[in-house]
């Protein structure tokens, strides 16, 4: 006599709860658009991870980009925690693009000189799988860590 | 209001199981139809708009300009927000804790939106807050030829209210159907309740006046359903019993026709053996021994068997209802003296008369009636036997009580039975068996009563109360 009026009451409840339009849960899709850069971009290091900066007074070349990388950075960059790993020392480097998608990338220093970070940076700012040679020393190809 | 309480009085009638059993079925079937189709409409349409919305979004950032300094300035940002937001589109851009002038849309997405877009994928939430649906879209943006995000993410607030009634409608749509079936399923259940429950209700309605002895009750019979089938069951079974009350009837007025007419004829030849007993036992002194002795008993016996008779003839007329009153003005202390002084009992009973008791009443009827009651006391009961008169408010009093053991339990239901013996050790008696009888059907016969019980200090007492019939001026 008493439970058959409250199941239809839960009941009743439970229609009226699932109306309307309620709050979701976080749904991911693909992979972000992508816009074009002015200038060149590579990569710097920033709270111990790897971030893009473009100069846009620099041309749109990759060379252009890897000779920056083992330049100072500006000063406005330094301001807000840019680094670079790639030591002075290792310029000039040259870029010249292989068979098989991978380029090598020539340093003044042997790559074995080179911190991981300052490999990743090279690789990533290359956009493709590099060898790194220098001081007689070639590297197996390495590639920009996927995220 | 009559049906509201019949509705109470049987919470679990046919009528109202009908109606919860219509009322379930409703509720579960365009619960579940109405239900299912809704929640199918309103995903397909939040889909549909949440897709469109996020597809808006990510080709305007497409069209976006190129980044021309990474990290960005103020400026960039702001550009970038403006250059997303054009009529009734808005968005915010964000770089790190950088964000645009117009940020809004940024503080509307919750943490959890801002980590999955900071990893790179486009996201979306749909909120709701006070009534009001919308959708969190954040993209990240990405440099050409680049596989890591460049930093930069875009937010944007879609408003779904016009999705929002577009569901509303489908829910009330859904509502109203769903109301307009229980109004369809409670008024079939009405329906199909009252198509049992009246030929129920008719069946009780004859069982009752079958049972009140109203025997020619019949059922009218519609149909060919079950129900009809009972009500013709129940026409047999009202005939079959009328017929075999009618044979009883008809047996036992037969029986009492030939009492009445036994008692006839025997009267005439009993008034000839009863003067030839007379004049046999005048005779008896002078009859030597035995001879002597039949004389007196046959003499005895043809007055005990003349009485039996007479009382008969009296029963026979009351069972045939020529019973008839002959009312007259009587003086109630004087008729019941009179009574006892023909019997011969002046000093046997004692009385309490008090004189100016006045009644209309039978004489005659009145004379058996106390001859009947005294009689009995003096015979069953034991002395001193006391007869009391008193007048009550429109009747008339009369006790007779004795000082005997009084009636057992078990004798005084059947007191007033014909030829009823309470002490069957004694089953030959001198009275008839009929005296109590008689007195009783005289006692109904003027409208009262006479009831049997016993005195509370011992000894039987009989009570008899007659009305005085002195409504009317007479």
């Amino acid at each position: 006599m008493i439970r058959r009026p409250l199941a239809a009451v839960l009941l009743l409840a439970l229609l009226c709860a699932g109306c309307g339009v309620r709050a979701s849960r976080v749904i991911s899709g693909v992979s972000g658009p992508t816009v074009p850069a002015i200038g060149a971009a590579f990569y710097l290091v920033r709270d111990g991870k790897l971030t893009m900066v473009t100069r846009s007074q620099s041309s749109n070349d990759i060379a252009t980009a890897l000779t920056l990388l083992a330049s100072d950075v500006s000063a406005e960059e330094a301001a807000q925690g840019f680094t670079t790993e790639v030591p002075r020392s290792a310029a000039p480097i040259g870029f010249a693009m292989g068979a098989g998608g991978v380029a090598t990338v020539s340093l003044a220093i042997p790559p074995t000189a080179l911190s991981a970070m300052a490999t990743n940076q090279i690789a990533c700012t290359a956009r493709t799988g590099v060898s790194l040679t220098g001081g007689g020393v070639t590297t197996r190809p390495v590639y920009c860590p996927g995220r | 209001m009559r049906k509201l309480t019949e509705l109470l009085r049987t919470p679990w009638g046919l009528r109202n199981r009908l109606l919860a059993a219509f009322a379930v079925l409703v509720v579960v079937t365009t619960g579940g139809v109405a239900g299912a189709m809704y929640v199918q409409a309103r995903s397909v349409i939040l889909q549909k708009a949440q897709d469109t919305a996020v597809l808006a979004l990510v080709d305007r950032v497409k069209k976006l300009p190129p980044i021309v300094g990474l990290p960005p300035s103020q400026n960039q940002l702001n550009a970038i927000s403006s250059a997303l937001s054009q009529g009734a589109e808005h968005a915010s851009a964000v770089y790190g804790s950088l964000r645009s002038w117009s940020s809004g849309d940024v503080r509307a997405a919750s943490p959890e939106l801002r980590d999955t877009v900071a990893a790179g994928s486009i996201a979306w939430q749909r909120m709701a807050s006070s009534g009001r649906a919308a959708l969190a879209i954040g993209v990240p943006v990405f440099v050409d030829g680049s596989s890591y995000p460049s930093g930069i993410e875009v937010y944007t607030v879609h408003e779904l209210d016009a999705e929002q009634d577009a569901i509303g409608q489908l829910s009330l749509l859904a509502w109203l159907t769903g109301g307009a079936a229980m109004v369809l399923a409670v008024g079939l259940a009405l329906f199909a309740a009252r198509g049992v429950l009246r030929p129920v209700r008719e069946l009780g309605t004859a069982a009752q006046r079958l049972g009140e002895g109203d025997l020619a009750t019949r059922l009218e019979v519609r149909g060919t359903d079950e129900l009809a089938g009972v009500a013709s069951t129940f026409n047999d079974t009202a005939g079959a019993l009328e017929r075999h009350v009618e044979e009883l009837r008809r047996m036992e007025s037969d029986a009492r026709r030939f009492v009445a007419d036994v008692s006839h004829e025997l009267r005439t030849p009993l008034a000839a053996m009863t003067a030839v007993a007379d004049v046999l036992e005048e005779d008896a002194a002078h009859l030597p021994g035995d001879a002597g002795r039949a004389a007196r008993l046959v003499s005895q016996e043809a007055h005990n068997l003349t009485r039996l008779v007479n009382d008969l003839i009296e029963v026979s007329r009351f069972d045939s209802g020529a019973a008839a009153l002959a009312l007259e003005e009587i003086d109630l202390a004087e008729a019941v003296r009179a009574t006892l002084h023909a019997r011969g009992w002046d000093d046997e009973v004692g009385t309490d008369l008090p004189g100016g008791v006045t009644a209309r009443l039978d004489p005659r009827r009145l004379d058996v009636i106390v001859a009947n009651l005294a009689g009995n006391a003096l015979k069953h009961g034991e002395p001193p036997v006391l007869l009391t008169l008193r007048a009550e408010t429109g009747e008339v009093v009369i006790e007779v009580g004795d000082h005997g053991p009084g009636l057992g339990q078990e004798v005084l239901p059947h007191v007033f039975d014909r030829f009823y013996k309470a002490d069957v050790a004694r089953a030959r008696s001198e009275g008839s068996g009929l005296g109590l009888a008689i007195a009783w059907e005289n006692a109904r016969l003027h409208g009262g009563s006479l009831v049997a019980g016993n005195r509370a200090e011992g000894g039987a007492l009989f009570t008899l109360r007659l009305p005085d019939h002195r409504e009317g001026p007479s």
